[in-house]
This record gives structure tokens, C-alpha cells and sequence, in this order.
């Protein structure tokens, strides 16, 4: 017994003295070292770059900073004092809602990084180069497009930003001038083209997983057409780079010369841009897609795969809506009617078939409401109050074929006048919305204050291509607030400089106290 | 209900069997033995055990202190033993009546105390330790081993998070030491840490807890004990004589409060001040005559619990066994909730010769919960029925459920319906064992194995139904399994040297490993829905997810006690602990702890006081450390984020989540205590004090990681936290006579918990817990402020008429909120906000009375906390009107301002300039509580009567009433979980007011 006893104690000891026994064992957990190595997981990290990417349209509250249009406004309190503080020009930099684009647009810049700072780890499959390079271009050149959009929306958010390129983390990093990020966007976006094919579905080597979503990828169409928008903004406020209009004329004139190539188009009925079914059309240069009924909450992807825009943050209380944003009234009433009008707003519906028609002046806010971003598969105006869920999988179109066509007639018309392209652009534009083509003849500044109006119906409501924007590079902020009806709620500061940037968030503002 | 038919069957069995083994006893005896058994005071004492000496044969006294034993004829000895007495042996030399009076022992001083890594006398205690022991909870119908510890011990804070049957329940010993990392105590079981949920123990079988609170006792456990360790000791056989007890408590339970809501008539009417028109004058008036929905009535019910518990001790001379078996039947008060409990233990000694001792304890468990885990979001159904409309109805006119109410808010949906048709069960098999093998080398050296292993298999599986999920079905499985083991060599000298010197030296070495994997599928679009997630191969998308991690420690001890004439008592120790979690040379830390105590009781000039029979001062100090994060803290890895461009497939997308942190290590806390017993008249009498002071060094905190370099946290070292307080224990038996007395016990704790640090910080925000409810985190942690503080703003009033120059210059108007403008720059935002209070109590007691009169007994416990808060959102949410909840429900939301209503408690609703901030003191509300947590009566009905056996009928009742302030269900139940958080109801689920029934049956 007692030398049982003995073995015994002597064998623990001897079993147990391995010296490794506190060396940490890491089975299924994959080290970044590690990683980056085939094209599998370079494809992997595109997936996840888009999923980062989605994450800055799926929620109204990322584009609540453009909220100082003069399209939209708001609930006086409640949950939407972050929205409002933008609306009546008081903002702090606590605010709950602007600081998801902030935080949204620079995990999109991290993970763009992570595939840019990484590239060349990417050796396999060794035996197929010529499959490596294609795929490891697009790879880089879709993190090179999402960077610059990523970075487009933070500058004319904040204006003056850090600017991330590499990894490292830092707390004591310096804001970059506008100047800079801009040097950086138009870098990436020149990059963006030429390492992305003009139509995906022509690109040699492509995968699976590219073939059966070709129409969710940018092409250099969609970097082209991006960068034209980009030098556009650069010619206005803040920058005020005139001879970036020439640039974004050319540059969106190699769009339109060759849009059967890129394979866009107006579609004939704008009202059938917002349809659900047309979540996929031939307008769209660069969309957004999503499907919130895939994903379960242990996936940091679930979230980034659902579009929370729709079906309630537009919707009217009166039917279970969660009234974030709707029109204001001098926008409402001074918008040309037509077919653009009526696809544009929800100016009466029922809640449910048997309940009375209610119309806007109704509604309890008393406001016209979008119904551009309802639609989804049940929507019904006559059965309003019709609960769905509390987000759908409708796509967003970050870039429409509409916005390049006006980003040509008021650049070109910015650089040495309009020409018949500019004419022709604009008047399909407005034909399309059922009003008369513009008069010939106009001087460049009344051209481009006439295709500055068309850009204001046409992308009303916080389309990706806001209002906001146009009114803060055009400098025409406090021009367009003069006109606010009083019936909105009163604006705490009237609007100046100060007010077209949105300062740094308070959560990185915190951390680092050079910001 | 089968299930419990039958589990009765076989509980009948059981009680028809142990009834033939008692008369195959009585049929070996020849001789009859009786007496009368008297405590000191001459009174009757029931519940000895009277043994014939090595043998089997043996009983128990009944409650007139009377027994009678056959025993076999000649010389045979009888012993008397009873716990707090010293036991007797009387020979029996022919006679055939025998009559005893017990002695209480010298002192319950000499009651031996389960510390780390060994066992001492309490009278020799240099550390501070409370002694919870089943006696001092038997009179309460405990389910879990937190009922069973709350307002029993000194220093101890229990907070639930849900009052679900199997909710979860925080335990906190001395205060929040740690902001990342675990503020769990360590529990020890029978010697070795215990790996599965304390709650999934059966607390029944439980013989005594003791809780190690200061660094002298804790510093053993090295870098798991700076929580505090809880050692929790099984029951074992002691006596030879079998002995079968049986528990039958069937109980109901109600929900103890209502929010006094307004019915349907006068909310619609009120609706129409604020939303003018919204109702007809017809519909109000049919609201007045029919009534409307109460929607609190819906959604609670009664609840039923079936206990079942059986136990059997007993063995020969070498082996002793102690069994037990536990059905235990939950129905909770919220419709559609449930746990059942199922469980087996048993622990064996023998003795392998004279050298060799063997114990080997072994316990499995089940435990089933249905819908009980939920812990309240802002649409759960708690809240949610507090807020929805009177005046929608539960049903439509087809009979089916009336989904959406869109008048009270644009997001909950109808809570019976996410009562009923929500799905999500829980399961959980537990098993726990471990061996420990003494050898006795010589007679001062003892070596002790031990090896324990915990396995713990956990799944949860939901299903969501189109009723829940109106864009698909859902469904999903999530398993886990976690095993443990643990091998601690134990080595033990003992020597006392002419009665002067008394020592006791302690090595140990020690190794543990945990393991865990899980695995997760998921579905979605699953139809038909009615197959749940048992067949998720038929969804439509489907997802799968695994894991597996690893933490490994090893540990050498050694310790030191020395007592000199038994007057002065030096304890020392020194661990060294090796941990997987860092690395190097993080890996390795150390331990120190040093105690002395001077037993003044023992000088002469005390040694033969009439009065003071036991005066101790203690003294302590020591380090401890708190390794209680995840592993792989310390490294950065490729995580997952799916994608779909759109397609109904989730396509696996890779990021890079944290950054590599090597330098990471555990949490230092330093510990000083100074303390002192006090025993007076014979122990009728006992004080204990405790002050402490707890420095915590190199807190775990998860930093910020700025958004602009991707965001999330990394752990670091950061800051410092400090807790003090002091502990008071008053018990005795302040009245003692033959036929009534009364056994008393007050408990008060005082804790002082300041962040003292935080590194390069000096304020972060905590968690928001209902975003959109809430704009920000109502909690701060703020350097100079306590661990759960409130950030918010200070609610001043409604403006009156009197005030409308002062409000103008806020944009506010008469019969607006009035907020305190903290920085006075005549503007309300976010720069006014203030630590407004703080979720921890100023103190808590516990008030624990017995008395027995005759054959009967009554327990009178009491608990209570004191100056601690509550952010009470159910409130908020029936009271003003809010985006996420749009309507008035709350009778109190009828006292709004109006120009005839000047001193109103609420603002007027009509105004548009009127601003609601729910993290404010206006919904800060003070949750101090005074609780009735049982009050229990029981009669004994003796053998001597019944022939078979002692039985002992009980009624009680549990949470019976509660004294509080609080305007909600419960001021115990937080909807937070973590430490930072302080204290939120989110429609947290309630605990109940339960009256139990019980038969206690003996053989």
C-alpha cells in the first residue's frame, strides 16, 4: 500500500513538472502572424472590408450630420436630440448619433489598411501567379475605393481628421488638414482605377464568390466617378480648388463617354429607383447590399448585414414609425411637382385598410415624410401601420448613375461654361423628373446654380449624395436656413462657418487631447 | 406532471424501504434502554444521538429530550453527541434507565474551521473569517447557495440580476476590488476550486460555508483570492446509526408589487390632453364601462415549486456515507418561465488502516431552465407591460394575437405574445467530484492528495417564431463544455512542544487546467418552426461557429503557524503562483500574508473573569492577486465578420481584433485588517469586529483603443481602487430555558469603495443597457468616486409660474423640467451632468432570530441595505412620455403641472420646450430596502408520538413584505450585471413573495 502510495505521488510529480505546462495553447484562435497568406484569406478580408463599408449607410443616425439640410428635419427631442442638434445648428461633440459614421467609417479605414499594409503577404497560390496578381489588384483596389469613400464622408463631416495609413495604434496623434486627406482620397482613388476592371464581369481569374457578386463591386467606373465627385467637392468650400472643376469634368466625362461600357444608365422611372425588387438596377455605380435575416448576434457581421434605414426610420409615427427624419416644409412646398414629387413623399397613406386616409397635414408632426427608403417586400400605403420588422435588407445606392451625369454639367459649366454634353446631362436628369429641359444659353454660374437646384430634388432625404454637402462646398448654408419655416422647431444658432463641420467626437476626443 | 408523479412514487419507495431497514434493526435488539436527555439549564434536548459503541444501533432523542434504545444486554457503553455539546459515554453496567445532561462545549471556540489548505480551532483564527453552517439557514426553504450566504454573513453582498427561478445572482465578498476583471469569489469545495456555477450545486448539501475575507486567510489562494474565497464544505456521515431524512416543500409564489397604472378610461383620456383627439368621446366612454387590458395581469401568474429532497447517513466503524437527491420544480411568475433541478450526491470516508484515510465525494447535476435567463433590454416584456396600452387588447377579433401597438411607443411588441410564443431553454449537467487520500507519515506529518474534477456540459437553444421574428423564423443551438481538474498536494506537520509551543507547517503544490470548448449553429428561415432547433438542417441559411481555450496554474505554498502558550498566535505564508493567462515573465507572481493574535482571554488578568470568557484581537496583512480575465488577453487575433453583398448566405469575413499587450499581468489587492472577538456570560453573548483596508493595484481595465485606429479595447494595467470598512457580528442566546428560547444573530457590513486611479484617465463612461431609452450610459467611472456611480443630471422640479423668467432663460417655459445648470453657463446639456449617486449600499444587515418554544420553532429573518440607488426606466417609461415609450400610463404621470397644479411632480405634457433627461434624479430612485426574507414556524412531532419517525411541519414565507422606498417590483434586482454598471431596472424580473409549505421527515 505504501509504496502504491509512493508511485503514486512520484508519478504526479514527475507527470506534472512538464516545463511547458504553463505555456499558453492556442488551438482554434488564429494570430494575425499567421494569416495573410492565400487568396482565400485575402477574399475573406474583402468580405469583411465590405461588411465595414455597409456599416456607414445601414443606420440614418451615420448621416445624421447632414441633418443642417434644408430637406430634412426632425422631432424636437426625445431620442433624436442627436439628429436635432444638427438641424437647429448646436452641436456637441457628445452627440450619440453623428459618432457612428466617425467610428463606422474608420473601422472600414482599418480593415482597408489591414489589406493594403498586408498585400504582400499574399503568396498562394504559388503555382497560379497569374490568378494571384489579378485577384490581389482587385483586392487592393477595393480597399483603395472603400478607403477613399471611408475618408470622403469623414472630411466633409469633420473637416480637419487624423489620417490613418498603417496599423499603429497612437494617442497622441495630430488632426490632418483637409488638404491632406483630400491628397490622400484622390492618391486612392487614382489607384482605385487603374487596379479595378471597368466591368467586373469581363476580369480574368475571377472567383467564385466575385462571379456570383459582380454587381456589389466597384469597377473603375465606380472610382471614376467617385474621384469626379471628389474634385467637385474640392473646388468648393473648404478647398476652394478651382482648378479641380476641370478635373472632375474630365474625369466624369470618361464616365458618361463610355457608359455603355461601364453599363449605366438612367432609369426611365424615377420611382422605380426606390422599388425593392430594383434593389440591383443599372443606375447604381457603386451599391450597398444587405440581408438582415442571415446573420446570428455572435457574428460581428450580423449588424453590418441589415439596413436599419428601412422600414421605420423614415416612416411617420402614425403607423409605427420612428419619425428620424422628414421634410421640411418650404423644401416640401417649393419642390417642382411631377413624377420625381410623388415617388419623393409620403404625403398621405392609411394605417390600416379600414382606418381613415391621413394625409401630411395630419400626421403628428404635421410633415411630409420620404417615401423613397419604404419599400419592402409587404409595404403597402394603404395598410401603413403594417408591422414588418425593425430593419430589411434593402440595398443603398451610394453612388448613382444621376449624380455623375450633374457632377459633368456643373463642373463643365464651372470650367469654361457649359457645353451640349452639359445640357444633355442635366436635361436627362430633368426630363426624367418630368420638367422642361434648361433653357440654352445660360452663363456658366446660372447653369450651375440651376443643376445645383436639380441636385437638391433629386437627392433629397439624405441619399448618400446629401443636400448638406452641396449647401456647405456652394457656402450657401445660411442662405438655405433663411428660408426654414417657422413652423420648424427654432434653430438654437443661426448658421456660420462654424457650423459646417462637425467637431471630432468626444470618444476619440477623450483619448487623445490633441484633437 | 407524470414526472412528478413519479419522482412521488419513488420518493414513497424510498420512504417504505427505509421504513423495513428500521424494523430489521428493532428485530436484532433485546434490551430497552430510556432516559431523558437535559441540556444544562435543565432543559429538554432534543436530537441526540445516542450510539451503542461500535455498532450500528443507535437513535435520536425526541423533542421531550426522551429516547429509548434496545440495545444488546452486558457491557455495553452508550454515547450521547450533539453538535455544540460535548459528547458523553456512559457504560451501561445493567441498568436500564439512563439519564444524561449535556454540557455545551467548553466554548464553540473549539469548533474546527475550514480554512485553505487545512483545518484549525476558531479560537485559534488569526484571520477573519464567517462561518455560515446549515443550522443557521435549515429554518428557511433555500433553493441556492446564494439564499443560503445573503444576510448570514458579515462582509458578504448578495445582488440579484434577475428574481427568474435559476436567475443569475452576483456574490461580492468586501467589496468590488476589479473593474475588468471577475469580482467573483473563489469557491473551494471540498478542498478543490470549484469550476461549474455555485447555483448549480444542491445547497441542501451543504454543511457549513466559511469565507475567507482577509489577506491572512485569502493569500493562500494566491492570484485567484483576492476576491475572497468561499470554502464550502458537504455533509458526511458522522455517526454509525443510518439515518434517512425526507423534505416534501410544495410552495406558491406571487409577484409582490404592482405599479398602480392608470385603466383604460383615464388613460384615454388623458392620451387626449397631450395627443388632443386621439380617442373619441365614445371610445372613452366604452373604455369606462368595459375596462380595458391590464397588461401587468396578463403577464404574471402564480408560481408553483415542487422540492423533493431525500438523505441518508450513516456506515460502519471505518466507512461513513452520506447520500442525498434532489428534485426541485420551478414554475416562475412570469408566464412561461421555468427551472427544474435534478441532483445526486455522494460522499464517502473510509479509513485504509491506521495510516490511510480515503474520502471520495461525487456530485451530478441537472438543471433545465426554460425562458429564465433574460436579464431586460427596453422591450422585454416586464417593461413593456408597464408601458403598453391599457386600451389594446391582448387578442384581435379573430382570436389571434394583437401584435404592435404603435400608440405607446414604435418598438415593443405585445408582451404576452413575447411571453408566450418566445423559446429559449437551458440546460445544464454538472458534475463535480474529487478524492482526497491522507497518509499519515508519522504522527506529526500528514500528506494530503487530492484530486478533483469538474465537468460542466451547457446548452442553450432558442427558436424564434414568426410571431417574434416577423422577417423569418430563427433557431440556433449553442453548446458548451467545460472540464476542470485539479491535483493539490498537501503536507502537513503538526507538533506541540510541552504545551508552550504549538506548530503547524503547511507546503503544498498545486496544479489546475481548464478547458473549454463550445460550438454554435444557427438557422434561419427554418419552416416549419414547430421542429424548434432540433433540425436545423431544413433552415434555409444556416451558420456555424466553434471554439476552444485553455488556462493552466501552478502554485507552491508555504505557511507557518505558531502559537506560544496559547496566548499569541503568528500565522505566515508566502505562495507562489505560475499562470498560462501571461506571459513571461508576467507569468509568475507572489504572495505574501502575515497575521498575529493575542488571545487576551488567556492572561492571567483575564484567564478567570466571570464576564469576559474570550477576548481575542486580530491582526492582519497580506497580498493577493486576481488573474480573472478570458485567457489570450494578451495577444491580438483574426476575428469573424461575415458578409452577404445581399445574397442569403453569410460569406466568412475576416478582421484583425485587439492588439498584442504582453506586458499584461493580474491585479494586486493589499490587505490590512485589525479585528477582535469577544465572547461574554459563557458564550451567551459574542462580538466580532473586522476594519480593512483593500488597496488595489494595477486594476484590469479594458482600454480604449481610439476610434480613428479601428476601436475596441486592449487590457491593460490601469489605475488603482481602494475598499474599507468595517464588519460587526452580534450573536447568543440571550434567552435560554427548558421550554423557550431565542438564538440570535446581527450581521452589518459597511464598505467605502473609492477608484482611487484610472491610469491616463480620470472619467470614461460605463454601459448603456437601453440605448435610445437612455442617450449615454447613466454609469461613470469617475477617479474619487465609488465603483456604480450614477452620471446624470440633477432634477430640481417643474418650473412654476413664479419661475418663467429664470426657465426663459434656458428656452424653458412654467410646467417645464427644472435641471440643476451645474457650470451655470445658462445652457442644459451635457457639461451639467454629475455623479448623482452611487448603486453600492452605505451598509447591510442581517437580523437572523430562532426561537423555540416546546415542540415549536420560529425564524424571524431579516435583511436589509442601506443608501444605495436605482435607476428605476420601467418608471420613466409609464411616467413621461419618451420616443421609445409614447404614452402616460403611471397614475403618478396624472400629478403634471397645469397653471392650477403649480407644485406638480411632473412636467406638462403639452409642452413642446419640455425635456425629459431619464438619467436623472427624478428616476434615481433610492432602492435602500428592509426585507422580511423568511419568516417560518414548525412543529415537531416526535418519534415518540409517530412511532416512525420525527416529523416536522413548516410554513413559511419568503420575501414577505418589503420596506422601501422604491417605486418598482423589486429594489434587490438589477438589470445590470457587471460592477461598473451600477444599478438599472430595465423590467428586470422581479423576485417573488413565495409561501412554502413543509413536511420534514427523519427515520
Amino acid at each position: 500500500m505504501k509504496n502504491t502510495i509512493y508511485i503514486l505521488i512520484l508519478t504526479i510529480l514527475s507527470v506534472s513538472c512538464n516545463k511547458d505546462f504553463l505555456d499558453e495553447t492556442t488551438k482554434g484562435l488564429i494570430r494575425p502572424v499567421d494569416y495573410f497568406r492565400t487568396t482565400a484569406d485575402l477574399e475573406k478580408c474583402v468580405n469583411a472590408l465590405f461588411s465595414n463599408a455597409n456599416l456607414m449607410y445601414n443606420q440614418t443616425a451615420t448621416f445624421s450630420f447632414c441633418m443642417g439640410g434644408d430637406d430634412v428635419t426632425t422631432l424636437p427631442g426625445g431620442n433624436k436630440e442627436g439628429y436635432k442638434q444638427f438641424d437647429v445648428f448646436s452641436v456637441q461633440d457628445n452627440n450619440d448619433r453623428y459618432r457612428n459614421m466617425y467610428t463606422c467609417a474608420y473601422g472600414a479605414i482599418k480593415q482597408a489598411n489591414v489589406i493594403i499594409t498586408n498585400i504582400d503577404k499574399f503568396v498562394e497560390p504559388v503555382d497560379n501567379p497569374a490568378l494571384l496578381k489579378d485577384q490581389k489588384n482587385r483586392a487592393l483596389g477595393q480597399a483603395y475605393f472603400i478607403r477613399a469613400l471611408s475618408y470622403f464622408n469623414l472630411v466633409r463631416m469633420c473637416n480637419e481628421i487624423p489620417l490613418i495609413t498603417d496599423l499603429s495604434v497612437s494617442y497622441d496623434l495630430e488632426k490632418s488638414p483637409a488638404t491632406d486627406v483630400y491628397k490622400l482620397i484622390v492618391e486612392d482613388l487614382t489607384k482605385a482605377e487603374s487596379l479595378l476592371p471597368a466591368k467586373y464581369s469581363a476580369a480574368s481569374n475571377l472567383s467564385s464568390l466575385e462571379q456570383s457578386t459582380l454587381y456589389a463591386r466597384p469597377s473603375s467606373g465606380s472610382a471614376k466617378s467617385l474621384l469626379a465627385s471628389v474634385y467637385l467637392t474640392m473646388a468648393g468650400y473648404p478647398v476652394k480648388d478651382n482648378t479641380k472643376y476641370a478635373l472632375a469634368a474630365a474625369k466624369a466625362k470618361e464616365v458618361i463617354d463610355n457608359e455603355a461600357g461601364y453599363g449605366y444608365t438612367l432609369l426611365a422611372n424615377y420611382g422605380d429607383l426606390w422599388k425593392y425588387t430594383n434593389k440591383i438596377n443599372t443606375e447604381t455605380v457603386f451599391g450597398l447590399h444587405y440581408n438582415h435575416v442571415v446573420g446570428d448576434w455572435s457574428d460581428n457581421g450580423t449588424w453590418a448585414n441589415g439596413n436599419m434605414n428601412c422600414p421605420l426610420s423614415y416612416k411617420p409615427g402614425d403607423f409605427g414609425g420612428w419619425d428620424d427624419l422628414f421634410a421640411e416644409l418650404t423644401f416640401f412646398n417649393e419642390f417642382p411637382s411631377g413624377p420625381r414629387k410623388d415617388a419623393t413623399f409620403l404625403t398621405q397613406a392609411k394605417k390600416t385598410p379600414s382606418d381613415p386616409l391621413l394625409t401630411w397635414q395630419n400626421y403628428n408632426t404635421k410633415h411630409p415624410y420620404y417615401k423613397k427608403f419604404l419599400d419592402i417586400p409587404g409595404w403597402d400605403e394603404n395598410n401603413a401601420g403594417a408591422y414588418f420588422d425593425w430593419w430589411s435588407s434593402r440595398s443603398v445606392m451610394v453612388i448613382r448613375y444621376a449624380e455623375v451625369l450633374l457632377v459633368y454639367a456643373e463642373a463643365k459649366a464651372m470650367s469654361g461654361g457649359p457645353d451640349a454634353l452639359a445640357y444633355t446631362c442635366v436635361n436627362r436628369v430633368r426630363s426624367r423628373a418630368g420638367l422642361a429641359d434648361l433653357p440654352g444659353g445660360l452663363s456658366g454660374a446660372a447653369f450651375s446654380d440651376a443643376v445645383i437646384m436639380e441636385r437638391k430634388w433629386e437627392f433629397a432625404g439624405n441619399e448618400p449624395n446629401a443636400r448638406w454637402f452641396d449647401m456647405v462646398r456652394t457656402e450657401t448654408v445660411e442662405s438655405a436656413t433663411a428660408k426654414r419655416d417657422p413652423k420648424e422647431i427654432p434653430l438654437v444658432n443661426q448658421p456660420s462657418k462654424a457650423n459646417y463641420f462637425a467637431p471630432i467626437p468626444s470618444v476619440d476626443r477623450v483619448l487623445n487631447p490633441n484633437l | 406532471m407524470n414526472l412528478h408523479k413519479s419522482m412521488l412514487k419513488r420518493i414513497l419507495l424510498f420512504l417504505i424501504f427505509a421504513f423495513i431497514a428500521g424494523q430489521q434493526i428493532l428485530l436484532a435488539q433485546r434490551l430497552t434502554v430510556t432516559g431523558m436527555i437535559k441540556g444544562p439549564n435543565g432543559e429538554a434536548l432534543p436530537g441526540v444521538t445516542v450510539v451503542v459503541k461500535g455498532t450500528t444501533v443507535g437513535t435520536s432523542s425526541g423533542s421531550d429530550g426522551t429516547y429509548s434504545l434496545s440495545v444488546p444486554a452486558g457491557d455495553a457503553v452508550l454515547q450521547f453527541s450533539y453538535i455544540g455539546y460535548t459528547s458523553q459515554e456512559e457504560p451501561l453496567n445493567g441498568r436500564s434507565v439512563i439519564n444524561v445532561t449535556m454540557t455545551e462545549s467548553a466554548t464553540q471556540m473549539d469548533e474546527v474551521v475550514v480554512v485553505g489548505y487545512g483545518t484549525t480551532r476558531k479560537s485559534d483564527l488569526t484571520g477573519s473569517v464567517s462561518t455560515v453552517s446549515a443550522k443557521n439557514f435549515v429554518a428557511e426553504p433555500v433553493k441556492t447557495f446564494s439564499q443560503a450566504i445573503q444576510g448570514r454573513a458579515a462582509g458578504v453582498v448578495v445582488t440579484n440580476n434577475s428574481g427568474a427561478p435559476g436567475g443569475i445572482v452576483k456574490v461580492r465578498i468586501r467589496g468590488t476590488s476589479s473593474l475588468y476583471g471577475s469580482n467573483e469569489p473563489l469557491y473551494v469545495v471540498d478542498g478543490v476550486a470549484l469550476n461549474i456555477n455555485v447555483a448549480d450545486l444542491n445547497v441542501n448539501d451543504i454543511e457549513s460555508m466559511e469565507i475567507l475575507k482577509d489577506a491572512s486567510a485569502t493569500a493562500v489562494f494566491g492570484n485567484r483570492g483576492a476576491n475572497g474565497v468561499v470554502m464550502i464544505t458537504t455533509k458526511r456521515g458522522l455517526s454509525e446509526v443510518p439515518k434517512i431524512q425526507v423534505n416534501i416543500e410544495p410552495a406558491v409564489s406571487n409577484i409582490a408589487y404592482r405599479y398602480d397604472l392608470m385603466d383604460a378610461g383615464t388613460f384615454a383620456e388623458f392620451v387626449n390632453v397631450y395627443r388632443p383627439g386621439y380617442f373619441t368621446s365614445q371610445q372613452i366612454s366604452d373604455y369606462k364601462a368595459n375596462g380595458g387590458t391590464d397588461w401587468q395581469k396578463e403577464i404574471f401568474r402564480t408560481g408553483i415549486t415542487q422540492n423533493y429532497q431525500v438523505s441518508a447517513t450513516g456506515g460502519s466503524t471505518h466507512t461513513k456515507y452520506f447520500i442525498s437527491g434532489q428534485y426541485l420544480d420551478q414554475s416562475g411568475i412570469l408566464l412561461n418561465t421555468s427551472q427544474a433541478r435534478y441532483s445526486l450526491r455522494s460522499n464517502i470516508t473510509t479509513e485504509l488502516g491506521k495510516k490511510f484515510k480515503l474520502e471520495f465525494n461525487i456530485y451530478g447535476g441537472r438543471i433545465k431552465g426554460l425562458n429564465n435567463r433574460e436579464n431586460g433590454n427596453k422591450t422585454n416584456p416586464v417593461i413593456s407591460a408597464v408601458f403598453y396600452s391599457p386600451t389594446w387588447p391582448v387578442y384581435t377579433a379573430y382570436g389571434t394575437w394583437n401584435r404592435f401597438d404603435n400608440l405607446c411607443g414604435p418598438l415593443a411588441l405585445n408582451p404576452k405574445m413575447v411571453l408566450e410564443e418566445r423559446y429559449s431553454d437551458n440546460l445544464s449537467n454538472s458534475l463535480t467530484s474529487n478524492m482526497r487520500l491522507s497518509y499519515k507519515i508519522i504522527d506529526d506529518l500528514t500528506l494530503d492528495v487530492l484530486f478533483g474534477a469538474d465537468v460542466n456540459d451547457y446548452q442553450n437553444g432558442y427558436y424564434e417564431n414568426s410571431w417574434i421574428n416577423a422577417s423569418t423564423t430563427k433557431a440556433g443551438i449553442w453548446t458548451s463544455n467545460n472540464f476542470f481538474w485539479q491535483n493539490s498536494n498537501i503536507l502537513t506537520y503538526k507538533k506541540n512542544i510541552s504545551n508552550i509551543h504549538d506548530i503547524v507547517v503547511t507546503g503544498v503544490y498545486e496544479q489546475s487546467r481548464n478547458t473549454y470548448e463550445s460550438f454554435t449553429g444557427n438557422g434561419s428561415g427554418v419552416d416549419p418552426i414547430t421542429v424548434g432547433y432540433h433540425n436545423l438542417g431544413i433552415a434555409k441559411t444556416q451558420t456555424v461557429t466553434s471554439s476552444w481555450s485553455q488556462y493552466s496554474l501552478r502554485s507552491l505554498l508555504g505557511r507557518v503557524s505558531y502559537t506560544l502558550l496559547n496566548r499569541y498566535l503568528l500565522t505566515v505564508s508566502y505562495r507562489a503562483d505560475g499562470t498560462s493567462k501571461f506571459q513571461d515573465p508576467n507569468k509568475w507572481g507572489y504572495f505574501p500574508s502575515a497575521a498575529l493574535a493575542w488571545k487576551l482571554s488567556e492572561e492571567s488578568f483575564l484567564k478567570d473573569n466571570s464576564v469576559i470568557n474570550n477576548l481575542k484581537l486580530r491582526g492582519s496583512w497580506g497580498i493577493t492577486g486576481n488573474q480573472g480575465i478570458n485567457p489570450y488577453a494578451t495577444i491580438s487575433r483574426i476575428g469573424s465578420m461575415m458578409n452577404t453583398f445581399g445574397l442569403s448566405q453569410s460569406l466568412p469575413g475576416s478582421i484583425v481584433v485587439g492588439i498584442d499587450n504582453p506586458d499584461l499581468k493580474w491585479e494586486t489587492t493589499t490587505q490590512t485588517n485589525a479585528g477582535f472577538d469577544l465572547s461574554l456570560f459563557k458564550n451567551r453573548l459574542n462580538f466580532s469586529a473586522d476594519y480593512f483596508i483593500k488597496e488595489t493595484d494595477d486594476l484590469l481595465f479594458g482600454v480604449t483603443i481610439p476610434a480613428y485606429d479601428g476601436g475596441g479595447k486592449v487590457n491593460k494595467n490601469v489605475g488603482t481602487m481602494e475598499n474599507k470598512g468595517f464588519e460587526i457580528v452580534v450573536s447568543g442566546k440571550p434567552v435560554s430555558t427548558s421550554d423557550f428560547s431565542w438564538d440570535v444573530n446581527i450581521n452589518f457590513t459597511s464598505i467605502k469603495n473609492e477608484l482611487t486611479s484610472l491610469g491616463q484617465d480620470t472619467f470614461l463612461l460605463g454601459g448603456n443597457y437601453a440605448p435610445g431609452l437612455t442617450q449615454e450610459s447613466p454609469f461613470c467611472l469617475k477617479v474619487g468616486e465609488s465603483m456604480g456611480s450614477f452620471w446624470g443630471y440633477e432634477w430640481q422640479g417643474v418650473y412654476t409660474s413664479a419661475e418663467s423668467a429664470d426657465a426663459a432663460v434656458y428656452g424653458f417655459k412654467p410646467g417645464d423640467n427644472k435641471y440643476r445648470d451645474w457650470n451655470n453657463d445658462k445652457k442644459i446639456d451635457s457639461k451639467d451632468k454629475h455623479v448623482i449617486g452611487s448603486a453600492l449600499p452605505d451598509f447591510v444587515w442581517g437580523f437572523n432570530n430562532t426561537f423555540t418554544y416546546k415542540n415549536f420553532d420560529l425564524n424571524i429573518f431579516l435583511l436589509g441595505q442601506q443608501g444605495n440607488k436605482m435607476l428605476n426606466t420601467v418608471y420613466a417609461t409609464s411616467s413621461v412620455i419618451l420616443s421609445d415609450a409614447t404614452t402616460i400610463n403611471h397614475m403618478d404621470g396624472l400629478n403634471y403641472w397645469r397653471p392650477d397644479n403649480e407644485n406638480a411632480d411632473f412636467a406638462n405634457p403639452t409642452n413642446n420646450s419640455n425635456k425629459n433627461e431619464i438619467i436623472s434624479t427624478k428616476f434615481l430612485q433610492d432602492a435602500s430596502f428592509t426585507k422580511i426574507k423568511n419568516i417560518a414556524l414548525s412543529y415537531n412531532l416526535t418519534r415518540d408520538i409517530l412511532k416512525i419517525a420525527d416529523l416536522k411541519l413548516t410554513v413559511s414565507a419568503q420575501n414577505l413584505l418589503t420596506f422601501t422606498k422604491y417605486k418598482g417590483f423589486d429594489p434587490e434586482t438589477s438589470t445590470s450585471a457587471n460592477d461598473i454598471d451600477g444599478a438599472i431596472d430595465v423590467g428586470a424580473y422581479p423576485s417573488a413573495r413565495t409561501f412554502t409549505f413543509g413536511i420534514q421527515a427523519s427515520f
